[in-house]
């Protein structure tokens, strides 16, 4: 082999491979279960217009005269509704997966938005210095400065619903997290030795930061981006509640929470709670999922 | 200047002054104003004057301790930031446009911290970077390019598709070295390069270097607290104490004839090659604060030869000939 003989592998957790990290992720068994449970969800989320019994938005599939039938009832064509179905005859369990799904697609598409937006604004904030990074950490400690249900109810309501305004909407309140978080880490690593090094060699400013900054800056990136999915799903869920989100042509799973509430009290509970159920079992999953990440990452709570 | 008239000079600084700490605006002037406060904000006077020349296959050893200035004086040499006073040059060119180093002839070895190789890229793109990026090598030739780097320093070709932290620190040391090395550098400050390493280690890459400079006609800045180090390879030898030269000369006649009392201290107190790796403290008191520099000669807190008139004015540097220091006392005594 070779006359060098191997050396020890560093303390840093950002260089261990796949394995050590799996190690320690899955000493929490609650997390494995929270990772589990998120992966299972995603799944059937995308899967729904495939394993839903019903397309629930597809009026030719929908009997009216199996409306408000409570779960596990038999319909008018023989087909056992598992979770019942809503005032207007749609199969709660079709349209709970539609609405997992819609949840997903904007939570997912608003965080991967917010992700490369902040990233971006984080580095040249970090790199640039003086009045750039004034200006753009400024705008980030404004925005942070309010609730963030209060900023998306407030761009909700200037530009009205819809799926492209709802993840517009959840980008703009996320994309600070990114920002700041992004900017602290390049700032640590830009004055590392290995980035003064490729200035020496002359490597050009945006191939420092591509290559060279980004890379490092990744792994509590990532953490950020696991929490703020859990957040990401239930500030769009209260927009949606509130009729400021998603439009009624695809309902998340806010929508059918606040579409079922006006029949809890006349006891047909079920078109509210599985939605409601599964909306919590989602946020739950998540959280567990990306706590044991934060935990992970933060140093002070290691051994 | 020069210690030789017959050697070229690459390197020049004159009059190098550096004061960490914003300077105050007029919104920090406003505030002061509204609180009373009387003092201007703190700051941290690193250097105080230096100046210095490199020659053309020179080894000019900078010593002194922790905290005088030694790293932010190796930074503005190779132009990886502005001092706030006074002007360095390589070659008669400022070693800065705008914000960054111009010269690739004019590098740094920085001190094993871990953090010297970029932790997420392979050896190969380690060292083969900046010789693509400046056409010294085609992409196809990289790994030969790369075997000849690594075997130059001393390392078998096959490790080149490892990363950085599967080596220990001579090793990375050594990588760090092939890399600079395939920039074709001319001058490579070298700052505490060695100091985190063992001391068997530390003597194979101090030797590493000395081949090196043989080989490729090297010049170095040897940046070291440990006066055993640089006794080893100086030519010419830098004494620094809270920012000020204190003490130059050809490094035999200082290390043979020691005249300020702070190089004396530092040389009687220098732990040799064998015993090293001790907590650095060879000077018996503490280092005053660059935040609070003392007034006309700064030794004059520790010095066993002060005299009341040390504290009115800075002295300079004086002496005939290449070997100069910074104490008048002394200069009577002898
Ligand atoms: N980025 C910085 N900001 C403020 N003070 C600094 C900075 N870098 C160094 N200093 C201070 O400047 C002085 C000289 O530091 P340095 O050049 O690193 O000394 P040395 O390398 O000789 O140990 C020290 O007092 C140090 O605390
Ligand atoms: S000038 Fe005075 S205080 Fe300074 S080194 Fe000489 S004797 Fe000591
Ligand atoms: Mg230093």
């Amino acid at each position: 082999m070779t006359s060098t003989p191997l050396a020890r592998p560093t303390m840093r957790f950002s260089e261990r491979p796949l394995g050590r990290f799996w190690r320690e992720y899955s000493q929490s068994h609650a997390a494995v279960f929270g990772l589990v449970m998120t992966l299972i969800l995603i799944a059937v989320a995308f899967l729904a217009p495939l394993i839903a019994p019903q397309d629930p938005y597809d009026l030719m599939q929908v009997d009216f005269m199996d409306s408000e039938l409570p779960p596990g009832a038999i319909g008018g064509a023989g087909q056992t509704y598992v979770l019942g179905t809503d005032a207007n005859g749609r199969d709660m369990l079709s349209a709970l997966l539609f609405g997992l799904r819609a949840s997903f697609m904007v939570a997912l598409s608003s965080l991967g938005i917010a992700l490369v937006f902040g990233t971006l604004m984080g580095l040249v904030s970090a790199y640039a210095g003086r009045w750039v990074d004034s200006l753009i950490m400024r705008i980030v400690d404004i925005q942070m400065s309010f609730p963030t249900i209060l900023v998306a109810m407030m761009l909700m309501v200037t530009f009205g619903r819809g799926i492209d305004k709802t993840i517009f909407a959840l980008a703009v309140v996320q994309w600070a997290y990114f920002a700041r978080n992004v900017r602290a880490s390049a700032l640590v690593e830009r004055s590392r030795e290995y980035v003064l090094a490729a200035q020496l060699a002359q490597v050009p400013t945006f191939r420092i930061l591509w290559r060279h900054i980004l890379p490092n800056c990744l792994p509590p990136l990532m953490v950020i981006a696991s929490i703020q999915l859990a957040s990401a799903v239930s500030i769009e869920a209260s927009l949606s509640f509130l009729g400021l989100g998603m439009p009624v042509t695809q309902p998340s799973l806010g929508m059918l929470i606040s579409n079922g509430f006006g029949y809890l009290l006349g006891g047909k509970y079920w078109i509210s709670v599985a939605p409601g159920i599964a909306l919590g079992l989602t946020v739950f999953s998540l959280s567990l999922m990306s706590d044991r990440l934060r935990d992970m990452f933060n140093p002070r709570l290691k051994r | 200047m020069t210690p030789d008239a017959k050697i070229e000079t690459l390197l020049e600084m004159q009059g190098i002054e550096h004061v960490f700490g914003r300077r105050e605006d007029w919104v920090d002037k406003g505030v002061r104003l509204i609180r009373g406060k009387r003092t201007a904000p703190a700051r941290v006077r690193a250097l105080n004057g230096v100046d210095l020349t490199l020659g053309k296959g020179e080894v000019l050893g900078i010593a002194g301790e922790s905290g005088c200035g030694k790293s932010t004086l190796g930074r503005a040499m190779v132009g990886l930031m502005h001092p706030t006073g006074g002007s360095v040059t390589y070659r008669g060119q400022p070693v800065m446009r705008g914000r960054r180093p111009l010269h690739l002839k004019l590098q740094m070895i920085f001190q094993d911290s871990g953090s010297v190789l970029n932790p997420r890229l392979r050896v190969k793109e380690l060292i083969g970077e900046g010789p693509i990026l400046h056409g010294l090598l085609a992409r196809r030739d990289l790994e030969d390019f790369v075997a000849d780097q690594l075997e130059t320093v001393g390392m078998a070709p096959d490790v080149m598709n490892r990363y950085p932290h599967q080596f220990s620190g001579g090793q990375r040391q050594r990588i760090n070295v092939a890399r600079v090395l395939a920039l074709r550098p001319e001058t490579i400050v070298c700052d505490e390069s060695v100091a985190a390493l063992d001391v068997s280690i530390q003597a194979q890459i101090l030797n590493l270097f000395m081949d090196l400079k043989d080989r490729f006609g090297l010049t170095y800045a040897f940046i070291s607290h440990d006066l055993g180090v640089l006794r080893h390879i100086s030519d010419r030898i830098m004494v620094m104490y809270l920012g000020r030269v204190v003490e130059e000369g050809p490094a035999a006649e200082v290390f043979a004839n020691p005249r300020h009392p702070y190089t004396r201290a530092l040389l009687e107190n220098a732990p040799r090659l064998s015993r090293r790796n001790q907590i650095f403290q060879a000077v018996p008191g503490e280092v005053p604060s660059p935040l609070n520099m003392p007034s006309g000669c700064a030794f004059h807190t520790r010095c066993a030869l002060r005299r009341p008139e040390c504290s009115l004015s800075v002295p300079n540097l004086m002496g005939t000939g290449a070997h100069r220091h910074a104490c008048p006392i002394v200069e009577a005594a002898a």
